[in-house]
């Protein structure tokens, strides 16, 4: 009966043990081996085959192929605890098997094809590939962008992409509009119609340079905020205006010398001058004839003083037209402010004078 | 009439009307005197070198002239006077030579080398 009773025993024993390493995929660390030992017992060999059977069957039921028997876990811990590289490798025949693995050492996860060279695969400190020279992006097809976001609290992210329509790179500070990049292939930028440069205020010039190796200050071209004008240095940063247009006028007026030191406005110019000549001579009077000219900060004239000195001439870099009438009686053009559509003369009378001027001026601009 | 018409028509007329530019000659109202020409200048403008001379320039009338209209003024408050004024000037002078060389006592030929001794 006794024998009866543990040949059931150890029948269902067994039983439940092969049944057990069936039913749950993941392998149990926890074997029990039957029957127990216990003090003052004789082992028989019974005992022992039964013993040896139960683990020899555990051990055989056991799978390491099945990884899919992984599933209904959330997470599947490897390592020992301690400090070291933790690896998840596969032997294909290679000398060194390839695998991924957890380098401890510099706190990242390090990928490899030989089981030789590990190369970084991301991590916390900002290299995104090291030990590579190439990093691709896209499905290797021509459908949809190639795409590079900054992941950031704004509503639409930066972004780099690659357009594969119009088959520029493109970026966007606000992931809405897009600009091109300049092209390799010589054009500044490719595929827009517009390029900007500066900051979106009046502050600080607008400057273009060409990349030399002069030492000097580049070549540049460079929109002065405070002139409102194009200029452009072809050495040492040394700016001068562009000439837009060949802009010129010329007209004449009459000026009544004997009116006290006032200013006169001559409009109709067309344009802001830039620099104003003017050639004077009074009506029937001998001798009283001036040329010269203003930019508003520099002037010069050469006029007759022949009614002072017969045949002789003046030159003076402080005025642009000096009419003399006789020695201490002059009326003269002492400065030129260049206004919107014209310019206004500043007269000097200078002792006494008479008669009408005739002033006929050519302006310059750009 | 054609739209063909109507459109030159329409254009010339733009043409002409967007042109602010003119010769304008400033007079003084209680005589008419010229007091300023322009060849080219925007309306308004004579009037106000008026104000920049410290006068009023309600006196004064602004008005766009032909160039023909600008020579007669001209003749008129310009030249003439000039010339007049020369012819003084021409007169006083000779008058004061003939009182010299008749002082001096010399032909008038010796005259004239003096004056061109004088002048170098």
């Amino acid at each position: 009966m006794y024998r009866k009773f543990k040949l059931i025993r150890y029948t269902l024993t067994a039983l439940i043990l092969l049944i057990g390493v069936r039913a749950f995929a993941v392998p149990s660390n926890t074997l029990s081996v039957t029957p127990a030992a216990s003090a003052g017992a004789t082992i028989t060999a019974s005992d022992e085959n039964t013993r040896n059977s139960g683990i020899s069957t555990t051990y055989n039921a056991h799978s390491h192929t099945d990884i899919a028997a992984m599933t209904g876990v959330n997470s599947f811990t490897i390592g020992d605890g301690t400090a070291g590289a933790k690896s998840f490798l596969v032997d294909d025949a290679q000398s060194s098997s390839p695998g991924f693995r957890y380098n401890n050492a510099v706190g990242y996860w390090v990928l490899s094809t030989n089981g030789s060279t590990f190369d970084s695969i991301g991590l916390s400190s900002g290299v995104v590939i090291a030990g590579e020279n190439t990093f691709r992006i896209g499905d290797n097809t021509n459908t949809g962008n190639k795409r590079l976001i900054a992941n950031t609290a704004a509503a639409t992210d930066a972004e780099i992409r690659y357009n594969v329509s119009t088959s520029t790179w493109q970026f966007s500070d606000d992931g809405s509009t897009f600009s091109a990049f300049a092209s390799a292939s010589g054009a500044v930028v490719s595929g827009v119609n517009t390029f900007q440069v500066g900051d979106g205020t009046t502050t600080g010039n607008k400057q273009i340079f060409a990349n030399t190796t002069s030492g000097a200050e580049d070549p540049a071209l460079m929109y002065d905020v405070v002139a409102s004008q194009w200029k452009l240095s072809n050495t040492s940063g040394t700016y001068l205006p562009i000439m837009t247009s060949a802009q010129y006028s010329q007209g004449s007026f009459t000026r009544n010398s004997a009116l006290s030191s006032s200013s006169q406005q001559i409009t109709g110019v067309g344009f802001r001058p830039k620099v104003v000549f003017y050639y004077v001579a009074e009506s029937q009077a001998a001798g009283e004839f001036g040329m010269g000219w203003d930019t508003g900060a520099t002037r010069f004239t050469a006029s007759s003083m022949h009614n002072i000195t017969a045949g002789a001439w003046i030159f003076d870099s402080t005025r642009a037209v000096r009419d003399v009438t006789s020695s201490g009686n002059e009326y003269q053009i002492s400065n030129t402010t260049m206004d919107a559509d014209g310019f206004t003369t500043t007269w000097l009378n200078v002792g006494t004078n008479s008669g009408t001027l005739d002033i006929y001026w050519r302006a310059y601009g750009n | 009439m054609g739209i063909r018409t109507v459109l030159l028509a329409g254009i010339f007329f733009l043409g002409i009307v967007s042109i602010s530019y003119a010769d304008r000659v400033c007079l003084k109202k209680s005589n008419g005197e010229l007091v300023e020409y322009q060849s080219s200048a925007t309306a308004g403008t004579l009037l106000h070198n008026r104000e920049l001379e410290g006068l009023n320039p309600a006196d004064y009338e602004e008005r766009e002239v032909t160039l023909d209209q600008y020579k007669a003024l001209r003749e008129t408050w310009i030249d003439t006077p000039a010339r007049d004024m020369r012819k003084k000037e021409e007169a006083t002078r000779m008058g004061m030579e003939a009182s010299l060389k008749a002082k001096l006592g010399l032909s008038d030929k010796e005259f004239q080398d003096l004056k061109e001794v004088l002048s170098d």
